[in-house]
């Protein structure tokens, strides 16, 4: 059975701790110990038979399909995003600093957003059914590590502008410009739901967590689209705001579904 | 798993396992020898499960979501895995217990009018 098992070391653990329960309570009660050892095995069952039924059960480690589809679809938008950037990546100076500061941001915010949209795959999924261990595992982790990027690529994005501005003098460079202070609030943010995944490793609130990823898309979304329309109307511009509040809009209409509880949207199956 | 002294139907003793776990789990949290041991003293020594075949029942219940485990320490202190309830096992009992008591109704009027 070892050998069917191997790779789920916690079920032989598991097993053996009811051997020795098994065998402790038949020992009390009066049996011999090779009497003991032989009755517990015997109650225990064939070996084959438990590993065929184990062998049924899906390993805990087995992926959530749009845990998947982020990862993917995450290195996709990040090729096609570094593409247009190459040519100022290899230019040297001052033009490598712009492309690297702009790459670095946008790869911080695309990051942010995929938290998001795993938060909103959570939700959407929750009145269909409960994510099994390993899918929650996985989700947890993906959550974390793209948190995580997040700062990396953000935080790094930022201090390549704090560089980058005051050479050029075509930004600020702590200055709180709009598109500055969206971003530091976004990093803020990011540091916040990194905190949050890292202290949830073992805890079941998952709701709780992937809240977190709801308000990192509405910090993107002020901290990005919203700044952009703000900077564009003190340029003397119109600024359009129609994306910022539908995208606000939605990821409130999310967290409304996500506070909601779980019994109340379950959708019975016939 | 199967029936003890009465010789009950293993399809009866396999539909009646999650119902069984989710009710004992319903009062608390257990281990695995602890739900057996309760089945059991439940049953009256009438219903026994093989030991080693309630463990693919209760991964498969936890990777379902309907329970949750945790590795703790046991009185005499070597490490033991615990499971509790979770709110999709709740529904799942409520669920069970609602087709279990109409069967059980349904034939409870049927042999009471037979044996009347």
């Amino acid at each position: 059975m070892a050998q069917q098992l191997i790779g789920r070391g916690e079920i032989l653990d598991e097993l053996e701790e009811h051997l020795r329960d098994s065998l402790e309570e038949l020992t009390q009660t009066g049996h011999a110990a090779d009497e003991a050892v032989e009755l517990a095995m015997s109650r225990m069952g064939q070996p084959r038979e438990i590993a065929a039924e184990f062998a049924k059960v899906p390993a805990a480690t087995a992926p959530w399909l749009p845990v998947r589809l982020a990862w993917a679809g995450g290195a996709l938008l990040a090729a096609s995003m570094l593409a247009p950037l190459f040519p100022k990546l290899t230019a040297g100076g001052l033009a490598s600093l712009l492309a690297v500061h702009m790459g670095a941001v946008m790869l911080g915010y695309v990051a942010t957003l995929l938290v998001g949209f795993l938060a909103a795959c959570y939700f959407l999924t929750r009145p269909f059914r409960e994510l099994r261990k390993g899918q929650v595992q996985t989700l947890k982790r993906a959550a974390l590590v793209l948190s995580a990027a997040a700062v990396v690529l953000t935080g790094s994005g930022i201090a390549m502008g704090c560089l980058f501005c005051p050479h050029e003098k075509t930004g600020w460079a702590w200055g709180l410009d709009t598109r500055e202070v969206g971003g530091i609030a976004i990093l803020a943010w990011n540091v916040a739901m990194v905190s949050g995944y890292w202290r949830g490793r073992e805890s079941s609130r998952l709701g709780a967590m992937m809240l977190l990823g709801v308000a990192g898309n509405i910090a993107v979304a002020l901290g990005w689209l919203g700044a952009s329309a703000v900077e564009r109307q003190l340029h003397g511009s119109p600024g359009n705001y129609t994306p910022v509040v539908i995208a606000v809009l939605s990821q409130l209409a999310l967290a409304g579904i996500a506070l909601a509880p779980a019994e109340c949207l379950r959708v019975r199956r016939a | 798993m199967h029936s003890g002294t009465m010789k009950i139907n293993k399809d009866l003793v396999a539909a009646s396992a999650i119902p069984l776990i989710l009710s004992i789990l319903e009062e608390g949290e257990s281990y695995g020898y602890a739900i057996i041991q309760r089945v059991r003293e439940l049953s009256g020594g009438e219903i026994e499960w093989t030991d080693g075949m309630l463990y693919p029942v209760l991964h498969r219940l936890e990777e379902q979501g309907c329970i949750r485990s945790r590795w703790g320490v046991s009185e005499t202190g070597r490490k033991r895995k615990y499971y509790v309830l979770e709110s999709q096992g709740r529904l799942i009992l409520k669920d069970q217990q609602e087709q279990w008591l109409l069967v059980q109704a349904t034939l409870g009027r049927l042999w009471g009018a037979q044996h009347a």
